[in-house]
């Protein structure tokens, strides 16, 4: 992934104890209710990955961003943040006010997951003044929106998703199981039976009420989730990092969309106008279901 | 127990007319066996655009109702995204003379960036952590875990962010078979019988009258079509159901035990109301 392109990287980790500590349910990250599946490293794993990823001049940053944590999970979490500090990783990706505080006060980079739901310029001004170095902004925002939270405040930085997992809700709200026993919400729902009750019963406006509940349901970022074409404009803005989600996806997929990105990145840097760029750039190998209606785009306004 | 009931994302489907407002009401109340509403929650919790396009004729009634009735009123503030922040805040200083005259004497706020605004544009007013505060996991489709007694992690914390600000309450969702809500003095209010499981910025509803290539954006402006459709979901595994009402989807819960300090607030919603109007 170096090699293809790839700067920093994010993993989580688990812990054979956490749940004797806490209880069945608990979670240290987003994704441990798929057990080793998704988090097959501990943290001791986790800080020699960070040791060789830093030889290689690139950087690690741990998730700790389950929705919620009780003062007993914090308190877990603190004996994890005190072996983070001090060590290769660059940072931590917390969900919670209280973590960004606590990463603070070990000296540990802080990075506001999703989860913190920053959509605006006021909740950064918030966690800007609790110390937080980086904030990942929602999925959910728009190009115009990031480009107005960036210029009021413009002292930190900012991470943006690019390519795969788009999501029809907010991750900072989306408050059911992520587990293998029945999936995400989003998935439950998507797969369910809809009714839609329309107050107004006539076949032309119920027509139109269940087109759109089957392209949400079927084509919303069901096929992709591509960012790509916005990379003009988030580079101007100094974003400062670009998320590729991988998980349970084939490596080579993962390598070929790190590359592409790295790619329009350069196209981006060179280009003088947007215009420019979006006639340069390289589109995604699968546009031919990415590329449709913005239904597969992170930022639909930029070509639809 | 205190009796509240919550027009908050249903009050614009509310005739604009004193007597139908009252009736109303009272409809309410009778559906949810309230024979002593103390407070009525509105605004909207979940989104700004609802939040935006509430018209102030119709506020103005529930406004005139309550102080006739001598009710009091909590306005609750979604989350504004960055494109609605200002519009908000506009919006939101319209309410200051029934602020002033002490009818609405809180406001409930759903994040850190209003929490820190209110509580010094409106030093004055009453401020409750509204509903998106408390990100306890709850999930319908684990009835073990649902059914167990919850203490809601935020009660929990010794040094939780939010209670830097001046907080005078605190609103659940009833997430759990019983809620443990004893960890605090602060006014608490719980949400029954629906509880939200997600929600988001891109809205159905919002993109039904739109070409394809214009559907489904962030925080999109509407008619207000949640006024008039609602989406009923049952999951393939295990028929649980669902509702979508507006931004968000709800399942609803059955019953919900509330251990607290003092009297708490059951905060009745209005969507079965709104359901049952069809």
């Amino acid at each position: 992934m170096i090699a293809a392109g790839a700067d920093e990287f994010y993993i989580g980790f688990h812990d054979d104890f956490w749940h004797d500590k806490t209880d069945e349910y608990a979670e240290i990250n987003r994704m441990s209710g798929f057990g080793k599946i998704a988090n097959p490293y501990t943290l001791d794993d986790v800080l020699k990955i960070a040791e060789d990823v830093a030889k290689q001049g690139r950087e690690l940053f741990v998730t700790i961003n389950s929705s919620s944590y009780s003062e007993r999970k914090l308190e877990l979490i603190d004996s994890y943040l005190e072996k983070i500090a001090n060590t290769a990783v660059s940072g931590v990706i917390v969900s919670t006010p209280e973590l960004v505080k606590m990463a603070e006060k070990k000296k540990i980079k802080s990075v506001a997951s999703t989860m913190c739901g920053i959509f605006n310029s006021d909740i950064v001004k918030v966690y800007q003044n609790m110390g937080l170095q980086r904030l990942i902004l929602p999925r959910d925002l728009s190009l115009s929106e990031i480009e107005g939270i960036v210029t009021a405040n413009p002292n930190i930085e900012y991470e943006v998703f690019l390519m795969r997992n788009g999501c029809q809700f907010s991750d900072s709200h989306c408050l059911g199981f992520h587990h293998r026993d029945f999936g995400s919400i989003c998935g439950a729902l998507n797969h369910g039976k809809v009714s839609i009750f329309d107050k107004q019963n006539d076949f032309a406006n119920q027509h139109e009420t269940e087109l759109n509940n089957l392209l949400y349901r079927e084509g919303l970022h069901r096929h992709a989730a591509c960012g790509l074409c916005a990379l003009y404009r988030l580079v101007k803005v100094n974003i400062s990092a670009y998320k590729i989600v991988g998980r349970a996806e084939p490596v080579a997929n993962i390598l070929h969309e790190i590359h592409v990105s790295k790619k329009n990145i350069e196209i981006a840097l060179s280009s003088s106008c947007e215009e420019e760029f979006l006639k340069n750039m390289i589109l995604p190998d699968n546009k031919i279901y990415a590329c449709k209606m913005g239904l597969g785009c992170y930022y639909p306004e930029v070509r639809f | 127990m205190i009796q509240c009931v919550s027009l908050c994302e249903i009050l614009m489907s509310l005739e604009p007319d004193e007597n139908a407002i009252d009736n109303e009401i009272k409809q309410l109340c009778k559906m949810h066996g309230i024979n002593e509403l103390a407070r009525i929650y509105i605004g909207s919790n979940f989104c700004p655009k609802y939040f935006l396009y509430c018209e102030e004729n119709v506020v103005s009634l529930i406004i005139d109702w309550c102080e006739k009735n001598n009710k009091k009123i909590t306005l609750c503030l979604p989350v504004f995204s960055e494109r609605d922040l200002i519009a908000g805040k506009n919006r939101l200083s319209k309410y200051e003379k029934w602020f002033k005259c002490g009818i609405i004497d809180e406001i409930t706020v759903n994040d850190l960036g209003m929490l820190a605004y209110v509580a010094e544009r409106y030093p004055y007013i009453n401020i409750n952590l509204g509903r998106l505060f408390n990100k306890d996991t709850r999930d319908q489709r684990y009835p073990e875990f649902i059914g167990k007694t919850c203490v809601p992690d935020l009660l929990t914390l010794k040094n939780a962010v939010a209670f830097d600000y001046r907080v005078h309450g605190i609103e659940f969702d009833s997430t759990h078979a019983t809620l443990d809500l004893t960890g605090t003095d602060l006014q608490v209010a719980v949400y029954f019988p629906y509880c939200y499981a997600t929600l988001g910025s891109i809205c159905e509803f919002a993109s039904i009258a739109k070409p394809i290539n214009k559907k489904f954006r962030t925080n999109a402006a509407c008619s207000m079509q949640c006024m008039e459709k609602y989406a009923k979901y049952q999951t393939e595994y295990s028929n649980f159901s669902y509702v979508k009402f507006g931004r968000a989807v709800y399942f609803k819960v059955s019953g919900a035990t509330v251990k607290s300090s003092g009297d708490f607030r059951m905060i009745y919603d209005a969507i079965d109301y709104f359901m049952q109007k069809d």
